[in-house]
Order: structure tokens, then C-alpha cells, then sequence
């Protein structure tokens, strides 16, 4: 500590390691930490009293400075998830609409199937060819829907005799950042920017083409069901394999089957048309949880941005009518001892 | 002759008493069993005809022209181009379908095409321009799928010029 000009510099420089001092003593701004070292410091300046003032009153107006930064960027948040929520919203009234539209076509294809739905599989002595197609979203910030699938695949993997054998199908980006290191020799293709815009029934159809180029046993989709705004669940939806129905194609003795073409190819056609429905359905309750959820969890997001600047605010009021209180203290001290 | 008059008034007014509550009894009943066909009229992105009672509808099978009645067999039909006939009394409406499956249950029929449109929406100047695309196609076509790709829609939009003519 100099004194006349010097006092500028290393004022300053003191008021650095001030700085660093009160940011280590206190780690977390809180509004009584930072109270109670502008005491010591108006209580310091009596003492000392031209040094210590500068760096005391520099470090409390630092700090001040650095709450109102902190307050700006959380309301800044706040209105960035506040829009984001919006959006989600008008996404989801949107994805709905094509949802609600589309339940009768898959009620229809599942008429025929539902005669399947006893059929128990036997139990054969090689190990099923079997396809795990997950279904998540592109983009983050979705609540919770993205890790429960995740969770649900590795779950069904880790618990399968045979892991290896089963082969993994991403369907949305996010699935790979959970699944790359646990299955990802499992992982076989991968589809992007599946759900930019509601999924049309087109890409459901490449979708299944891929999925035709390979003899599965056993097919299943793990996606997000939409039961309501503010609940999804992950279901397991089991597609019968090509050789599955061949083999147990008596259910459908009660019909006849009209085709200018042979029943075995028939059944193709038929297996890959229900594989496209499900993969249409399975994507769009997907698509309208994900939008569901991020409206919820970008809604969360608001309300608790809202709460951390309300209490920003009023450490900062705390803060800001101490700092007047210790300056004030000074000026009349001083001016006490001047007199006195 | 004012009796007979007064008991023919009171046996047409008993007839129809009796008429209502036969059809108010078992009027669910009566529709499935002999005079409408439930049908389910769907595509990917929308239902077309929702559980509608129906007289008959046509649908162009993959081995010929099928005419569903109410209590038809329980059949599983490949469709291929054509149109979709539905029929309401002295009404028919036709929709251009491209592809599907009809499945006829015993109480209902569903007919899942994967795309449906009204005959009246066609425009004839869109099909020709197509239909003259793909045969370009199909004749420089590179590799044996391209062929069956263009081959494929050559076939639609015959189907559709038939379609519109046909009216």
C-alpha cells in the first residue's frame, strides 16, 4: 500500500487480489457474505482509512456489477425457453392433428393382425434374427423421452441370451450420443432428420424398405407412446417377423386371399405394407412426445429462470443498499474524525 | 263406412307403431345385418370414409374388379390401380386409389390404400405429361429397378386415364 500516485496502481492491483480474496472467502455470492465484508471494509477503512476505502469500495461495486451480469443472462434464458415453449406448443397442436388423423389407418391394417397376437412363438434351436429399432429425437432439450429409450434399449439388450445377435436401428440423432458406447457394435444404420417435419408415410416406406433387405425373425419398435400433454411413456411395439407369418399363416385361414400374384408373395407385400403403418404410427407418437415434452420441460425452464432472478433481484437490492450504508458510514466517520 | 274407415286408420296407425319399435328394438342390429356394409375407408394421413354405412363398394382387386356386398366373405384383397366405387343409394362416389390392401371382416370392411384421391380432382393434362415422363424413363432406364420403377408408374397413370375416361 503507497501513497499519492502510486496508491493508483497498486490500488488497483490490490483491488485484484481483494477480488480473488472475496471470491475465494465467499464462493457463492450470496447476499449476507457480501454484506458482511463491506462492513469489514467501512470497519477496515476506519482503521486505515485513506488505503483500504478504494479497494473496499472498488470490490464492492465489482460485485454488484457482477449480480446485475448474472441477472441479465438468466432473463435472457428465460426468454429464449419462454419462446421455445411456444413453438413446442404450436408443433404439438400441429403433430397432433396428423396423429389424430392417422389412428384409423392403423386401426385398420391392425385389424387383420390382431388374430396374431395369440400365436405363441416356438421355441427354435437357432437364436432369432432380431432388429431393436429406437425411435428418438433429432434435437435436445426434450425432458426426459430421448433417455428413456435409451434406458428401455439397453435394458432389453443387456437382458437378451443372446446380445449380439440383436441388431439396433436409430431412428433421430439423439439415440446415438446414449447408445454409441454401450450396443454401438450392435448399431446397424441410422436415420436423421426423421422428425424435422411430421413424418410422412413416404419415409416410413424407405424406412421399411431398408429393414425388407434383411430377413428378420422379430421386429421391435421402442418409442414414445403420447397419452397425454404432460405424460409419455415408452412402449415396446412388437412387429411379427416375414418367416413368423409364413409359418403361422393358418390364423388367416377364415380369409380368403385375392392377389394376381402367389400367397407367398402376398404375404411379402402385406408384411411390408403393416411394417410401414407401424413405423408411421411408432414415428408420430414419437414426434408429438418429443414436442410435448420439451414444451413441458422448456416451461419448467421459465418458471425456474423466473425464481432465480427473483432472488437475484433481491440480493442485488441487499447488496446495492449496503454498499450505500458502508459508503455512507465512511463519508460520516470520516467526517466525524475530521471534526473530532 | 265411417267404422271401416276408422278401423283401417287404426290399422295403418298399429302397423306403424308396430314398424318403429321393431326398428328402435334392434336398430344397430339391423343395420349390420342385411341392408349396409360398415365400411372404413383409410389412407396414412387421413380417414377418407369413417365406419360408414354403406350399399356396396368396388374396389379394383389385383385379380379383378371385386363388388363388395354386406356379408361378404372374409377376404384379404391385394389392390392395384384403379378407382375405389363407393355406392349410397342412387350415389356413387369414386376415388383414384394407387395401391393397397382391402381386408372385409365379418361385420366391416377396411380398405387401407396408401393414396386416394376423387376422380373429379384429377387433372387429365398432369396425367398425360406424367405418363409420357415415365416412358421416357422406362426406355433410357439404367438397371433393371429404374425399368420396374417407371414400369410401375406407366401402370398408375394408365389406370388414372382410365379412370377419367371411364366416367
Amino acid at each position: 500500500e503507497g501513497e499519492g500516485e502510486g496508491r493508483g496502481k497498486e490500488g488497483r492491483m490490490s483491488v485484484m487480489r481483494g477480488m480473488k480474496l472475496f471470491r475465494a472467502a465467499s464462493p457463492v455470492a450470496s447476499g449476507t457474505g457480501l454484506v458482511r465484508a463491506g462492513r469489514d471494509g467501512a470497519c477496515g477503512a476506519m482503521i486505515k482509512s485513506a488505503d483500504a476505502a478504494p479497494e473496499g469500495q472498488q470490490v464492492r461495486w465489482a460485485n454488484l456489477k457482477l449480480i446485475r451480469m448474472r441477472m441479465r443472462s438468466v432473463a435472457s434464458i428465460g426468454k429464449i425457453t419462454k419462446a421455445m415453449k411456444m413453438v413446442a406448443a404450436a408443433k404439438l397442436r400441429s403433430v397432433q392433428r396428423v396423429q389424430e388423423a392417422a389412428r384409423p389407418f392403423a386401426g385398420g391394417m391392425g385389424g387383420l393382425f390382431q388374430l396374431m397376437e395369440n400365436v405363441k412363438p416356438e421355441q427354435s434351436s437357432e437364436a432369432p434374427k432380431e432388429l431393436l429399432i429406437a425411435c428418438t429425437s433429432d434435437r435436445g432439450l426434450c425432458g426426459g423421452v430421448n433417455t428413456q429409450v435409451v434406458k428401455n434399449v439397453k435394458g432389453y439388450i443387456g437382458a437378451h441370451p443372446n446380445p449380439s445377435s440383436v441388431k439396433l436401428m436409430l431412428v433421430g440423432d439423439k439415440g446415438r450420443d446414449g447408445l454409441q458406447r454401450s450396443v454401438g457394435s450392435n448399431i446397424t444404420t441410422s436415420f436423421k432428420d426423421v422428425f424435422r417435419a411430421p413424418v410422412s408415410f413416404e419415409q416410413a416406406c424407405i424406412i421399411a424398405e431398408d429393414i425388407m433387405k434383411q430377413e428378420y425373425d422379430k421386429i421391435t419398435l421402442v418409442y414414445n407412446k403420447f397419452k397425454s400433454a404432460i405424460a409419455q411413456e415408452v412402449t415396446q411395439g412388437v412387429v411379427p417377423g416375414l418367416e413368423f407369418m409364413k409359418t403361422h399363416a393358418e390364423v388367416f385361414d377364415e380369409y380368403d386371399f385375392e392377389s394376381d400374384m402367389d400367397s407367398a408373395q402376398v404375404f411379402v407385400d402385406l408384411f411390408e405394407f403393416k411394417l410401414a403403418t407401424q413405423l408411421y404410427s411408432a414415428c408420430l407418437e414419437n414426434g408429438t412426445s418429443e414436442q410435448a415434452a420439451r414444451m413441458s420441460a422448456m416451461d419448467n425452464a421459465t418458471r425456474n429462470a423466473g425464481d432465480m432472478l427473483g432472488r437475484l433481484t433481491l440480493t442485488y437490492n441487499r447488496q446495492r443498499q449496503a454498499v450505500i450504508t458502508s459508503e455512507l458510514i465512511e463519508i460520516i466517520s470520516g467526517a466525524e474524525a475530521l471534526k473530532g | 263406412v265411417w267404422g271401416l274407415r276408422g278401423f283401417a286408420s287404426a290399422g295403418v296407425r298399429g302397423a306403424r307403431c308396430v314398424g318403429l319399435a321393431r326398428r328402435g328394438l334392434a336398430s344397430e342390429a339391423a343395420a349390420a345385418a342385411t341392408d349396409k356394409l360398415r365400411l372404413n375407408f383409410v389412407v396414412p394421413h387421413k380417414p377418407i370414409k369413417n365406419n360408414e354405412l354403406v350399399d356396396m363398394v368396388v374396389v379394383p382387386g389385383a385379380s379383378g374388379v371385386m363388388g363388395i356386398l354386406p356379408q361378404h366373405a372374409p377376404t384379404v384383397a391385394q389392390l392395384r390401380p384403379g378407382v375405389v366405387a363407393i355406392q349410397y343409394g342412387d350415389r356413387t362416389e369414386r376415388y383414384f386409389v394407387s395401391s393397397g390392401f382391402a381386408f372385409i371382416h365379418t361385420d366391416r370392411a377396411d380398405v387401407c390404400a396408401v393414396e386416394a384421391i376423387p376422380v373429379e380432382d384429377i387433372d387429365p393434362a398432369a396425367v398425360s405429361k406424367g405418363l409420357s415422363e415415365c416412358e421416357a424413363t422406362a426406355s433410357s432406364a439404367a438397371n433393371e429397378l429404374a425399368k420396374a420403377e417407371a414400369q410401375i408408374g406407366i401402370d398408375v397413370y394408365h389406370a388414372m386415364q382410365a379412370a377419367i375416361t371411364e366416367k
